[in-house]
């Protein structure tokens, strides 16, 4: 033990970073919940329809992922501007401060530190001087850290040939889905029980799909944290990696003076486990500056400063040749797959997929191809959906088509006032589009099987459908003495609302297909078309 | 695997226990509840109100004071609730919902009798609630007028109740503030209905229900008349300052502008009023002349008195 003495800071930088970088911590992770809450409609009576409760943009944590943004714009060949304006911030602070984001910003690495707080508290991760536990040792390891620069390079191979994996594994967007398909539904409980609280929905419960999917993700993840800190981080993440990449030549290092001792207590406090065994040297691409290493020296000796000292800095990759090819092999392959997959199979006329009938996608989505490749997954638009109507994509669209938003009708509708997903979505892979334009955005048309219909096959008093529609699209005709009812296609949106409400049960009479979905047409000649209605 | 503490334990129970009762709570009513007795006729059930004018609000109350005002009816103290038809995503001049002047006039008497809390509740179609409350209007008037205004939109806010006299259906469900109420107001709009000709009261009585789909398997008409033998308002207020001609229920269809609203006990009689105003006999009208025969009211408005004012 360091005399006392000794310990009054000649440097009281150390403790004073370790506590600011927590605070940052607490602060951006506040606001990711915060941003999460907000996504909600609030019904604005000038509007006349449902507007966000968040001023601040709600996606602001997947604009700044350069991740998703580089990928995003490779596979799709465009500039998409939110995402450029606000991510190149962070690559130009990397390139110059280091991978800083995974230790100071990222939501789920504060996930991971307060995992470790709370449920690792106790567990050893070794002790200081030359025997730290082996898990901790093994997991230092060159070979498994390198799988995420591994996954990178299959994912930027894959962006040039057209498809963006990033969301598969992209830390914000596990954190978010996890949030929206697991704990939100969780939290509208108590709508379901009427009990009202605020930044809840106040008359929807919700349910998901694959709930239970994003959340073992996102558990397995915290969980790995038994075989060491932040195991993902170390490992598996490619906005690690891409962030790490980047930070090669950063001017802010890790100083070791001379005066160490040797003494090892930095090496098991080291959230990365990025110091090597001599604890002067480090390797720079998997610091993220948590500062943790500064405080624990007894010798004062440790220090993150700016600097271009090369002493003890490490920033080359010992990444095996073989396994890059591999890597990059890898993401020719699941691009090639992508395109070869059945959900790929499109029809002529419209290019819908054959893949699912039952593919419908919200207002505003781009065409199907290039909707796919520029959806983040970010799951905020299925949050925001006042009806709970869009769920998570899992088999419809294929394997590069999974948690991808579809409107499944018999759990919501697309409501008529309403065009929120369009406004959360970063990306616009939804499109933005006014209210006022609804009544020409085709989704799918609505079909009656007459086989199932009470009013056809046993003449009841049954015109929900009729009822509903906001569009005037079901209309009702007398045959045999009653009245029974038809669907007028040109005016038929297939927003749902009749699938949804309809009185056959648990599937409904009239259901809405993928059939009518007018994506690849403009608005101007969906408008057109709208207008070949027969009037009333 | 280290041994659990029993902190970590007490912390896992709690959560999930809290989690389980939350679940548990929702979707369980008290099975059988009985509907509530009608408080007996505080206004005369041979009579029926028909006051004609421009502006909502003000014949609103001279059709409750032919009656004999809202003070027979509302007792100081007594909860009263309210239930418009307000069903869907329109607004007022679409005349698809109740209009939000008659519903602000009746709560301002309500207060005005004494009632300690008014509730203007309905079970919507269109979602969400939030948004059908605001555009209808209703949200804005009802907290204007100091009542309180919400949707019945889960399974947590309906009992069932018992239907001895029903035919098609012999139990169903209501919402709950209804059943408790002291003074149970139906404030139907008066609109055309492509499954039920019309929708005037006690088609608006359907929005008291939980599950509506269920009627339209059955045979709808029946089921309005055997619901109508449970659940009895108080009074009944149908809206026909501006009415749906066309496109009903939701609309937009073409409307006409009559100028009246009518008030009565008897909601049979107010409905063959309402029917009127379409051009059809109440005869024509299914539910209307089921309810009759099931001895809910009086079909034929000859032998009605009719109040003009």
């Amino acid at each position: 033990m360091t005399p006392e003495s000794q310990r009054t800071p000649t440097s009281p930088k150390g403790p004073r970073m370790e506590n600011l970088r927590r605070v940052v911590q607490v602060l951006c992770f506040a606001a990711f919940v915060y941003l999460f809450v907000m996504t909600i409609g609030r019904f604005d009576f000038n509007a006349k329809s449902n507007v966000l409760m968040s001023k601040a943009p709600i996606d602001t944590f997947f604009r700044i992922d350069p991740l998703l943004g580089i990928t995003t714009m490779v596979a799709t060949r465009s500039i998409i501007r939110v995402m450029l304006i606000y991510g190149l911030p962070i690559v130009l602070l990397t390139i110059v401060a280091g991978r800083f984001f995974c230790g100071w910003i990222c939501p789920l690495g504060t996930a991971l530190d307060a995992t470790d707080t709370v449920f690792f508290r106790k567990r050893k991760r070794g002790t200081p001087g030359s025997e730290w536990n082996a898990e901790e040792r093994r997991s230092r390891n060159r070979g498994a850290r390198n799988i995420k620069f591994y996954i990178l390079g299959a994912m930027l191979i894959a962006a040039l040939f057209g498809s963006q994996l990033a969301y598969l594994m992209d830390p914000i967007t596990i954190i978010t889905r996890a949030f929206t398909f697991a704990a939100f539904p969780i939290a509208t409980l108590l709508t379901g029980a009427g009990i009202k609280v605020p930044y809840l929905p106040d008359d929807v419960q919700y349910f998901f799909r694959f709930n239970f999917l994003a959340a073992a993700i996102f558990i397995g993840i915290l969980a790995a944290n038994a075989i060491s800190r932040r195991w993902w981080c170390r490992n598996l993440c490619p906005l690690g990696a891409l962030l790490g990449l980047l930070s090669r030549f950063s001017i802010v290092r890790r100083i070791v003076k001379s005066d160490c001792i040797g003494c090892k207590r930095c090496i098991p406090d080291c959230k990365m486990g990025a110091i090597l065994d001599d604890p002067t040297q480090y390797q720079a691409p998997e610091c993220i500056y948590c500062y943790s290493c500064t405080p624990v020296c007894p010798s004062l000796s440790t220090r993150i400063v700016p600097s271009l000292a090369s002493e003890g800095y490490h920033a080359e990759l010992d990444l095996n040749r073989r396994r890059v090819f591999q890597a990059a092999g890898l993401g020719v392959l699941v691009a090639a797959l992508g395109r070869t997959n059945v959900a790929a199979k499109t029809t002529r006329a419209s290019k819908l997929k054959t893949s699912s009938q039952f593919l419908i996608r919200p207002p505003g989505a781009l065409p199907e191809d290039e909707f796919v490749d520029r959806c983040l997954r970010c799951s905020e638009c299925m949050k925001v959906c006042p009806t709970n109507g869009l769920q998570p994509a899992l088999t419809e669209a294929g394997f590069e088509g999974i948690w991808t938003p579809v409107l499944v009708p018999r759990i919501g509708e697309c409501t008529r006032q309403c065009n929120l997903c369009s406004q959360v979505c970063s990306s616009q892979a939804i499109q933005p589009f006014e209210i006022k334009e609804k009544p020409h955005i085709y989704l799918g048309t609505a079909v009656i099987d007459r086989s199932q219909c009470i009013a056809w096959n046993s003449d009841k008093q049954c015109l929900v459908c009729d009822e509903c529609c906001s569009y005037r699209a079901v209309i009702w005709k007398t045959v045999e003495g009653v009245r029974r009812p038809f669907v007028e296609e040109h005016k038929c949106v297939g927003c749902g609302i009749c699938e949804n409400v309809c009185p056959i049960q648990p599937a409904a009479a009239i259901r809405v297909f993928a059939f009518g979905d007018t994506r690849t047409l403009s608005r101007k000649a969906q408008k057109a078309y709208f207008d070949q209605a027969p009037t009333e | 695997m280290e041994k659990m503490d029993r902190r970590e334990f007490l912390g896992a129970v709690a959560a999930i226990g809290a989690a389980l009762f939350v679940a548990g709570c929702s979707g369980k009513g008290d099975a059988g509840a009985e509907a509530p007795a009608p408080r007996g006729p505080k206004f005369d059930a041979g009579t029926i109100a028909v006051a004609s004018g421009k502006d909502p609000a003000k014949i609103t109350r001279s059709a409750v004071d032919a009656l004999g005002g809202m003070g027979k009816l509302v007792k100081k103290g007594d909860f009263v609730v309210v239930k418009p038809n307000i069903a869907w995503n329109q607004s007022p001049d679409i005349a698809a919902t109740t209009n939000p002047a008659v519903v602000g006039e009746i709560i301002r008497m309500c207060k005005e009798a004494g009632a300690s809390r008014i509730l203007v509740v309905d079970h919507l179609i269109d979602k969400p609630a939030e948004m059908v409350l605001g555009l209808t209007g209703i949200m804005a008037a009802g907290e204007a007028a100091g009542a309180d205004v919400s949707a019945a939109q889960n399974e947590a806010d309906y009992r069932t109740i018992e239907i001895p006299k029903g035919k098609a259906i012999q139990s169903d469900t209501c919402i709950k503030d209804i059943l408790k109420a002291d003074v149970f107001i139906n404030v139907p709009i008066a609109k055309v209905h492509d499954a039920t000709r019309v929708t005037l009261g006690m088609k608006n009585l359907m929005g008291c229900n939980w599950d509506r789909q269920a009627w339209h398997r059955s045979t709808l008409d029946q089921c309005i008349a055997d619901y109508a033998t449970a659940v009895r308002p108080d009074l009944i207020i149908l809206d026909a300052n501006r009415i749906l001609l066309t496109g009903g229920p939701k609309g937009p269809g073409k409307t006409k502008d009559v100028g009246q609203v009518i008030a009565g006990v008897d909601p049979v009689a107010v409905d063959a009023y309402g029917a009127t105003l379409f051009g059809f006999k109440p005869v024509e009208v299914g539910h209307i002349r089921l309810a009759n025969e099931m001895g809910v009211g009086e079909i034929d408005l000859d032998k009605v008195k009719i109040k003009q004012v």
